[in-house]
């Protein structure tokens, strides 16, 4: 089964989501959940069916047609994700929808993503439940390989299309972000990062952090922890074994030293 | 001369502060005022400088472009390149007040002169000089950026009587093709003395006191070399006793068009503040809606370095829409005008009376997040129509944005786009995203179809059409050109050059 939707699933089930799942993506997660059983039981009748009696070409065209309205059913249903997709991708990442060439005569050319935008063609692992059926070996042998072929390229399908836009989510979305920040401690440098992770609830943990673009006795002007919904998925499929985090930070100006009167200190409200 | 420190990355990210402009760069320079032993130097400035001039070396050693940044605060291309970056902002060393052994001439007593290193940010600028009771005579609606950047893209307030930022500096210190150190002053009005020089690691043979070359680097977006410092004109420190107030457009039309501000029934009657600023919602510009927020802010001499109460929500007078312009979304067009209704009514509160000193007035802005800005200038004799095209593109194809009108005292500085006396400026802050671009693109064609004159800031979005900017500067852009030309060879043109000089036109 597909791990990931299926253990948010059944912690739904069981009365205990994980906290950071949102409400509408469980109630979309249980929708294609039906789905797929649906389409589970048709591919069950097209591999036990086996073409019988006086007209069985007739039959097997019958079962190929079903197939190929199957087909259509997705490739539309595909269709309708990539464009929901692009919508999400507008939203929530604006710079990944804008066209390079836009991008480029309003002086905003050379961007590139700081978080990763999801690759549309994505693929899910091929589901044991195509081998599951192939093994039971009942169809008739000439619709095997056609089975074969057609239901992996659905399997591979549909699971990109279920999971495409939570995988976008978990990249480029934000779950919790905390910021540190003085006031009046004016940042330095350019945001700087790593992703560390903690493993066995904590029994191990990263080595503490040292800001190596930080000269000597320069402080930190701002530290960032922040956490995608990605991250909480791996959280809580492996139940709190691996924690991952993003850090980032920016050094703060020299504390000492800028002040200087070596051209004069005549200001109007006290000699310096 | 030990050598600087200086924290080297190659293929390092890079993103500038409104995250709308990011990109990887091949070598980035962090530049500190450290030797490498991390020591510092009785003269400040001096391991700074010697750090920018290696990375200058460095870059034309391995051909390639070299750009330095700040606060990173630009809207457009002026602060990247992808091949060497230089990380200004550590190089904040300040000398407020100039002895007279110093200077020469006397034009300008030494206790109005203010040495600013070029990461110096505004923030630090406004706390010296006010500790100093002293303050800059001008400066933009935030304080994050450095003073080099926000020079050199001709940033400006609304303090219709001062002009930009650049025209209270008197003198520059460019870095140049080898890294050599120029001193560049007016030959109307020179400033400093050999002794001076000395101090700064520039030969008495590099000043160079020349009208036209000093009005040609004034505002020229890092291409005529890295700016290490300026030589800054400041006053007395004074305070701004601020209001704001919701008005109808319909009375607000006659004083944007004429900045004839009687019929607003100011506190003052028809003189005109100081500062004066007309925001409006494009959206709400019918009788009744009260869709303009006109701030103004009156000038008196002296100030408390304490900060004033917070207004509501804990406002600043000088709040900046583009710190939250981010947080609107555009993807449902027809939520659009209630979107922008609410978020200006939750982030310009109206006030009245509130008195700080021009640090407090205008603080930090946080940026929440991706936002876009395009600004233009225009004769007071367009503003109305150039106001109204704005609007009706607004309405026509609705996309999150605030607009904001301000008058500025014309610049001296060639390649300004506040060249109109005055010049009143109109900025368009919007969401990131594609809409918002294609509105801009509507705005300017629309403009252009209706014969307005109209220039940009170089620091905001703007479009890649040299013809454009060519027709709008005449010979003010030969001669910047030819300023250029003075110091750089071909290759140095090269060397200082990127994306946003050649879009224009102007390496």
């Amino acid at each position: 089964m597909r791990a990931p939707e299926m253990s948010i699933l059944q912690g739904a089930a069981a009365g205990a989501p994980s906290p950071d799942v949102p409400p509408e993506y469980l109630q979309a997660l249980q929708a294609l959940h039906g789905l797929l059983s649906i389409d589970d039981s048709l591919i069950d009748w097209i591999l036990s069916a086996s073409p019988s009696g006086p007209n069985p070409d007739d039959q097997r065209q019958k079962m190929q047609q079903v197939l190929a309205a199957k087909s259509d059913v997705e490739k539309a249903l595909n269709t309708l994700v990539a464009y929901r997709l692009k919508l999400a991708a507008t939203a929530l990442t604006a710079d990944a929808a804008t066209p390079a060439e836009d991008r480029r005569r309003h002086g905003l050319g050379g961007s590139q993503h700081r978080d990763g935008a999801v690759d549309p063609g994505l693929r899910w692992p091929s589901s044991d439940h195509r081998q599951q059926r192939d093994r039971q070996g009942r169809a008739d042998p000439r619709l095997r390989a056609w089975h074969s072929k057609a239901v992996d390229s659905m399997h591979s399908r549909r699971f990109a299309s279920a999971l495409a836009p939570l995988l976008f989510l978990s990249s480029g979305c934000t779950a919790s972000y905390f910021r540190i920040a003085p006031s009046g401690v004016t940042p330095a440098t350019q945001p700087r990062s790593v992703t560390e992770a903690a493993y066995l609830w904590g029994i191990i943990q990263p080595n503490d952090l040292v800001p190596t673009n930080c000269p000597d006795k320069v402080p930190l002007a701002e530290v960032t922890a922040e956490t995608n919904f990605g991250y909480v998925l791996v959280e809580a499929v492996t139940l709190g074994i691996v924690v991952i985090q993003r850090i980032e930070w920016r050094c703060a100006k020299d504390p000492g030293g800028q002040d200087t009167h070596v051209l004069g200190a005549n200001g109007l409200g006290q000699k310096g | 001369m030990p050598d600087p420190y200086l924290h080297i990355e190659h293929g390092a990210p890079w993103t500038n502060k409104h995250q709308n402009v990011t990109g990887q760069v091949a070598s980035y320079y962090d530049v500190w005022n450290r030797w490498a032993d991390q020591t510092q130097d009785p003269i400040p400035w001096r391991p700074g400088m010697a750090g920018l001039q290696r990375a200058i070396r460095d870059a034309e050693a391995a051909g390639a472009s070299v750009r330095a940044f700040g606060g990173a605060w630009s809207l457009s291309h002026a602060a990247y390149c992808p091949d060497f970056m230089l990380n200004t902002a550590p190089l904040g060393a300040r000398n407020i007040g100039i002895e007279a052994d110093n200077l020469v001439g006397g034009t300008i007593p030494g206790d109005r002169l203010f040495f600013a290193q070029c990461g110096c940010t505004v923030l630090d600028v406004h706390d010296g000089l006010a500790a100093r009771g002293l303050a800059l005579r001008t400066s933009g609606a935030s304080d994050g950026q450095t003073m080099a950047g926000a020079i050199s893209t001709g940033t400006h307030g609304a303090a219709n009587q001062v002009g930009a930022m650049q025209d209270s500096v008197v003198a520059v210190q460019l870095l140049v093709e080898d890294g050599k150190p120029l001193w560049i002053e007016r030959a109307s009005q020179p400033v400093v003395s050999e002794r001076f020089l000395g101090l700064v690691d520039t030969p008495a043979g590099n000043l160079i006191r020349d009208d036209d070359l000093f009005n040609a680097t004034l505002v020229s977006f890092g291409s005529f070399g890295v700016i290490h410092a300026y030589l800054i004109e400041v006053e007395p420190l004074y305070s701004l006793e601020a209001y704001s107030r919701r008005m109808d457009y319909d009375d607000v039309k006659v004083a944007l068009g004429t900045l004839d501000v009687e019929t607003l029934k100011l506190p003052q009657g028809g003189v005109l503040p100081f500062h004066f600023e007309i925001g409006l919602n494009p959206y709400k510009m019918g009788r009744g809606e009260k869709g303009a927020f006109v701030r103004f802010m009156y000038k008196h001499p002296g100030g408390s370095p304490n900060p004033p109460g917070p207004l509501p929500g804990g406002h600043r007078p000088g709040d900046d829409v583009l710190g939250v312009i981010g947080t609107l979304s555009d993807l449902v067009p027809a939520a659009i005008p209630a979107l922008v209704t609410a978020l200006l009514d939750s982030e310009l509160p109206s006030y009245e009376a509130v008195t700080a000193t021009p640090g407090y007035t205008f603080g930090p802005t946080t940026i929440r997040g991706k936002g876009l800005s395009t600004e233009m200038g225009f004769r007071l004799q367009d503003i109305g129509a150039a106001v109204e095209t704005v609007a009706a593109v607004a309405q026509d194809q609705p996309f999150g944005c605030a607009i904001g009108v301000r008058y500025v005292k014309s610049s001296s500085a060639l390649a300004a786009f506040t060249q109109y006396d005055p010049t009143c400026t109109i900025e368009i802050q919007a969401v990131y995203s594609n809409r918002s671009l294609a509105a801009y693109e509507e705005i300017w064609r629309r403009l252009d179809a209706a014969g307005i004159s109209f220039t940009f800031h170089w620091g905001q979005v703007l479009p890649y059409e040299p013809a454009r900017y060519r027709k709008l500067y005449g010979a003010r852009l030969d001669r910047w050109l030819a300023a250029k030309a003075k110091i750089l060879s071909p290759a140095g043109r090269r060397l200082f050059s990127n994306e946003l000089v050649r879009g224009v036109g102007l390496e």
